[in-house]
Order: structure tokens, then sequence, then C-alpha cells
């Protein structure tokens, strides 16, 4: 018979690391709150015995205060299951407020200690065996060898924890005024009388107490409220650890938390990361596959297929469609592995906790939270999988603005086009790269400020748990790498080879199904030279660029094998072909850096489209896009217009003004709703104790 | 005392805390009730942002969410 154990306890104590090393997975694993959203579930085998895992997200209590938290709490109403509850040793206090309240509650519960570092805590595990008996097990969930037997010994105990609760003399009287309700939804009647205590509405609710009891529970009451439950668990939580921690500040938090140079210092590791991935490294290794892909592998096979009279077709596709389209996408792989492993390192050491911190302050002032940073940072390697991220921000007017500006941020499927076209037009200066992240990021502060009275936020509370600062391990790193380029890779295998192959057959035959070569105009050149006035203004209004931007809907990485593909040229030439007038997609350096523009901001691909739908509905993901091209379209056309009117310099000055205005602007708004009242007041605390 | 005029590395009690349901209970799970304590170790760029010792835990709130909460030595 297969056993099912439920992994709970405080985010970032190491479930998802267990459950991955329990059943063999490979479930995204990070240095901060909130990385596991949902519940999954797998089995594995002791000794002929089966047990099902379930991972859940992370909870601080059995009262839910977010989504992710209600998923945990709502399957541990409606399963009663063993529970093995994760606790980190460096953080027990915080971590046994939630195993005391599963023991409350009456569940089968088995407790792991996840030792993480190499101090002697013999002693404490010493009381805590004593306290907690069989129990109890302490591993390092990452390394230890014998992880499944431990697991299996501490599940298999029949014993239950025994603790002798001093303070549930205190609920007696309302224990036995609720017990019959307690028993009918199968909970214990004292954890039952806490919670009403704590004015838990919804297990009151379900409790379904009549007229008679509630009042009688209200003279039973007497003092008890929700700091003196906090007080009777937390002192009978230090009354089993005996020791206080002491706090050390994290030397590198001196500088990376430093209110005058933790913002400069993050902007100075961004600088790093572009120099590294754009510059001369990452240019060296992109040039080097796209040589072994495109001039040594291609141009071979394309030889060999002509050599060989293979079909006119199927070479003409094998060359224009894939060695041109797809191929060309596959040479920027280096460059997206690289900002990958940076991505992995900010999000292994814990440094993204910090950078909410940081940017808290001015994130709240345009509407958003501290939260949605770690949204907006990983919206830089795959905005469809960061949307996903910003489920764990308590208020959904926030999470909604997160999700709809992560559209806004350049992920790495843009990468290739803003290469591509600062190498031939730009001397690949990667400064320029850089500044186009820094025009998303002027653009995201701008729409948060124009969503930030449709969208009002509702709930301010931002409480974050710092994670402790680890060294990424090269296995962690690894996997997060792999994961993502093995997205990256499959996407070109499966709907970016799809699209290819289409938009190749849109782009080569005309309408009567005749090959172009043979004299026709292209179905897509038909299409696209009626939408193509409408860019004229944006200095690419040519019908190439424009079906190249249509493709570019379905994935961003399209753009260029799109390129490629109505060129007719790959690799190095693709380039090259860009400056030639002859081309059907070409372009002089102020439409080039128009059309990097517009490309960086217009409509979200395919795959974060029905992300948004599902999550923001269709109606709101229809005006985001909508909102998204216009601001796409006046952006770019402000600047080629700027250029070509006027000087370089002059647009540059003008920029500045408008970037000091929005900070001067925010700066001046008052202080958002505060927590309590809902109104910009300063001092309603006040009010209310008086 | 506010949390506004408290002091850097200073431990103090908190004497009490006012704020809705919901957020109160929050507060008491982190270890912010009436007869705990917390200490402020650093403050964010434009000081709305405070970050928290609590039982040897670094935890960083925003200062309106702390409003409520007085605090004496």
């Amino acid at each position: 018979m297969e056993t099912k154990v439920v992994l709970v306890g405080n985010p970032n104590t190491g479930k998802t690391t267990l459950y991955n090393r329990l059943t063999k997975s490979d479930e995204h694993v990070g240095n901060w709150h909130g990385v596991t959203i949902d519940a999954k579930s797998k089995s594995f085998e002791v000794d002929g015995q089966t047990y099902e895992v379930v991972d859940l997200p992370g909870i601080y209590s059995l009262t839910p205060y977010n989504p992710e938290e209600r998923v945990t709490t709502d399957y541990l109403f409606h399963n009663k299951c063993k529970i093995l509850n994760i606790c980190d040793i460096n953080n027990l206090k915080l971590n046994f407020y939630l195993t005391l309240q599963l023991i409350e509650a009456g569940y089968d519960v088995s407790i792991i200690i996840n030792i993480t570092d190499k101090k002697d805590h013999s002693s404490l595990i010493n009381r805590l065996k004593s306290v907690f008996k069989d129990k109890i097990a302490f591993i390092n969930v990452q390394k230890d060898k014998n992880l499944h037997n431990t697991i299996a010994g501490v599940l298999n105990n029949k014993t239950t924890i025994q603790l002798d609760i001093p303070y549930f003399s205190k609920f007696k009287d309302i224990t036995k005024i609720i017990s019959k309700n307690a028993s009918n939804i199968k909970l214990s009647s004292e954890f039952a009388s806490i919670k009403i205590i704590e004015n838990d509405t919804e297990i009151i609710k379900k409790l379904q107490l009549d007229e008679s009891q509630v009042q009688a529970i209200e003279k039973c009451k007497h003092n008890l409220n929700v700091d003196t439950i906090a007080r009777l668990r937390f002192d009978f939580i230090q009354s089993i650890l005996v020791e206080k921690k002491q706090y050390k500040v994290a030397k590198v938090d001196k500088l990376l938390l430093n209110r005058a140079l933790g913002i400069p210092v993050f902007i100075g590791i961004l600088v790093l990361i572009f120099y590294i991935t754009f510059g001369p490294v990452g240019t060296f290794l992109k040039e080097c596959l796209s040589y072994f892909i495109q001039d040594f592998i291609g141009l071979n096979l394309y030889e060999f297929m002509q050599a060989n009279n293979f079909n006119y077709v199927i070479t003409d596709f094998v060359y224009k469609g894939l060695i041109c389209g797809v191929g060309g996408i596959i040479s920027f792989l280096p460059q997206i592995v690289l900002l990958f492993f940076f991505l992995s390192i900010l999000e292994e050491s814990g440094y993204l906790s910090r950078l909410a911190f940081l940017f808290e302050d001015l994130l709240n002032k345009i509407g958003l939270s501290g939260k949605s940073l770690f949204t907006l940072i990983m919206s830089c390697g795959c905005s469809t999988i960061a949307m996903m991220t910003a489920r764990n921000i308590e208020d959904e007017n926030i999470k909604k603005k997160t999700m709809i500006l992560s559209t806004y941020m350049c992920c790495s499927a843009k990468l290739p086009i803003f290469v591509i076209l600062t190498s031939t037009f730009f001397s690949g200066n990667y400064l320029l790269i850089f500044g186009l992240y820094i025009l998303s990021i002027v653009v995201s502060v701008f729409v948060a400020m124009l969503m930030k009275r449709s969208l009002p936020n509702k709930n301010d509370s931002f409480i974050l748990e710092f994670p402790c600062y680890r060294i990424p391990t090269l296995q962690k790193m690894w996997k997060f790498i792999c994961s993502n380029t093995m997205l990256f890779l499959t996407k070109i295998g499966s709907v970016l080879l799809l699209f290819s192959l289409i938009f190749y057959f849109l782009n080569t035959y005309d309408f009567n199904l005749i090959h172009i070569d043979l004299g026709g105009v292209s179905i897509m050149q038909r299409v696209c030279e009626v939408i193509a006035p409408i860019f004229a203004p944006l200095g690419f209004g040519n019908w190439g660029a424009v079906s190249a931007l249509v493709s570019g809907i379905v994935a961003k990485e399209i753009i260029v094998s799109s390129i490629g593909v109505i060129n007719g040229v790959g690799g190095s030439e693709i380039a090259q072909s860009l400056v030639d007038t002859s081309s059907n997609i070409y372009f002089d350096t102020t439409s080039a850096l128009s059309f990097m523009i517009f490309a960086l901001l217009y409509v979200p691909c395919l795959s974060s489209i029905s992300v948004m739908a599902k999550q923001l509905g269709g109606a709101l993901t229809t005006k985001a896009i909508i909102l998204q091209f216009i601001i796409a379209y006046i952006v770019t056309l402000i600047v080629y217009l700027g250029i070509k009117l006027l000087d370089i310099n002059f647009i540059f000055v003008v920029l500045l003004f408008v970037v000091l205005a929005l900070i001067v602007t925010i700066g001046r708004k008052k202080m958002s709703p505060c927590a309590y009242c809902r109104k910009n007041c300063e001092d309603c605390c006040i009010k209310r104790l008086d | 005392m506010n949390i506004k005029e408290a002091k850097l590395n200073i431990e103090y009690n908190i004497l009490s805390v006012q704020a809705n349901n919901d957020l109160h209970r929050r507060l008491s799970e982190i270890g912010i009730y009436e007869g705990g304590k917390l200490k402020i170790i650093r403050k964010s760029l434009l000081g709305h942002t405070y970050l928290l010792e609590i039982f040897g835990t670094t935890i960083a709130v925003r200062s309106s969410v702390l409003k409520g909460v007085e605090l004496g030595n």
C-alpha cells in the first residue's frame, strides 16, 4: 500500500530539495521565498514500501495569507495524511511556530531538521531528541547519503509526538463549548479554540457555531487575543530550544544593503554581467558556434544536397528555412547560457531578497512591491516563466501589474536581434544593449505609474524573510542553466521549427502556391505590404521588417530566423544583408535603432499571452497588449523622429530630463495607503490608540 | 514610542500591536507581538522599509505595516 507524505514547512527550508532527492526529480529550487507555487507529487520506494511525496508551497501558519499558502492549507484540511515538517536548524524558533500548530491541529507530524551548516549543534540535537523522541531526524537535505532510509524510519515510527502543551489549559472552557463542532470538521478542539481567539474567520465559519455558543465563547475569552497566543507559543518554543540564537550581520550585507552604495553596487554588477555576456567573451563564443553550425555543418550539408541532386524544394527549405532560420537562432546559445549562468548566481546566492529590500521603497512609489523585483529580474531570462513567480505577491493588483510589466522587460529571446543589429550598425557596442535594458526599465516605470490608478494597491504589507547567503553550488547552477537552455532548445525544436516552416512557406510561395523564384510575390509580402505603411513613420516601413515583427509574435526568437529566410541568407551573411538596400529587410543606423526599440517593447510572445490570459483574464490581457503596442509605437516614434529631426545629443538631454522629471514626480507623491485605514494618513494608528 | 522614533541596533520591547485582524495574526507569526522584542538593524534608501532582527532572523518589513507597533525600552 502506498503511504502519502506531505512536505510542509516555512518557505525556503529545503522542502523542494528534499522532494527532488527523494523522488529523483528536477523541480526548480531557489534561495528565496515563494519558489514553489503549486502542489507536486511523485513516489519513491524503500524496502518494498512505496511513499507518495507531495511538495507544497511554504507557509508560516495554517491560516493562509496569499494564494500559494492557500494551496497548502486547503490541501492539509482536505487530506489527512502523514506530514514531514521540514525545519532549518538556524531558524528553529520561527519554524517551530508552524510545527506547534500542526501538532495542535492533531496531524501525524514527523520533523526533519535540515542542518545546512558545519557548526556543532550537538547540545541542541540532544535536547530536541529528548522532546520529540523518534519522530525527529537530523539530516543535511542536500548531501545526506542515507536520506531515503532516514525518512522511511521516521515515517514508519508508529508513535506520535506527545507534547505537554501548557497553554491548552487556558482554552479549556472554549474547548468544551466547541468540541462537537470541531470533531465534525475533523479538527482538534484545542486548535479550533486557538483559531477562534485568533479570529480566523474561515475556521469559525467551518465550525458553524450557533448564537448561544458565540455568546458563551465571548464570556470565556477573558484577555486572550492574537498577542497572547503568539506569546504562549513562542515562550513554549523557547522552553524547548533553551539557547537563544545570536544574530550576526553578514559582512557583505554592510556593502550590499548600504543606503548610499547598495544600488550603485547592483548597477555595477549588472554592467559586469552585460560586459561578459555581450562583450568579448560572449561574442567570441557566439561566433565560434555560428561558424560551426552555419559555415561548417550548414554549408557542407547544402553543398552535399546540391551535389547529390536532392529535390529543389527540400534543398531550398533546408538552406533557407533550417540553416538560415533555425540555425541562426541556435548560434546565440552561448550568450543565453551566460545570461542564465549569472541569473542562477543571483538567485542561488540569496542576493535577490536583499534587492527586494533595497528597491522596496522605490517600487512602492510606483505601485509595485519589492517582491515584484524577483519577477522582473527573472523575466530577463524568460517572461513566461517569470510571470509564474509573481503568484507569491499578496496583493492581487500588484501581482497583475507585475505580470504585465514583466512583458516589457528584455527577455533572452530578444537578444539575438539586438546582437545582430548592434554588431552591424553600432560596431557591436554592448553598451547600446545595456541602454535598451535601461529603456525597458524606464518604460516599465512609466507604465506602472499609468496603471497606479486603474489598479490601485489593496494590501500594502511588505514582509519578507531574508535567506542566508549561500555559495551557489555547481550542481544547482548546472541544473538551472540546463533546464532553461533545454527549454530554449525545445522551443526551437518544436514551436520555432514549426513556425519557421510555416513562415518559410508564406515567404516562398505566392497565393497560387507557385515558388516565388518563378516570378511571383509571396503570400507574406502581399499581406505585409498592406500593414507596412503603419510602420513607415518609425523608419522601417518595408514589408520584410514588418513580416519579421509579425512572426515575432509567435516567439521573439523567430524574428532573426525570419530575417534569414526573407533575405535568403544565413550565418554572418544575415548581418551583411541588412545593410544591402536590395534586400527585403534592410535598415540604416536610425531605422535599425527604432526597429530594436519596437522589437523590445511591442506585444509579448504567444506563450506569455496565454499565461497572462490564464492569470489576468481575457479582458485585462487584451487591454495590456493594446497598451503595450501603443506605447511601443509612441516611444519608437519619439526616438526615431527625434534623431531624424534633431541632434542625437539633444535627444539624450531630453530623455535625461524626462527621467529626472519622473524621479521628482515619484518623489513628491505622498506615501501609499497605510495598512490599517487604507487612506493616505500618517498617524492613523495613533488616532486608533487614542 | 513609534517605530519611526526607534534607533538602529537597539533591542526594544514591543508594548502593543494595533492592526487589522489578518495583519495582526501575520505579524504575530513572525514574532512581532505584544511582549516580544525586536531590533532594527537597517533602514532602506528612503527609510520606509526596515530590516528587523527577530529571534536571530532577519525580516524586511514595510514601515506602514509597523505603524501600529508601539515600542519601549
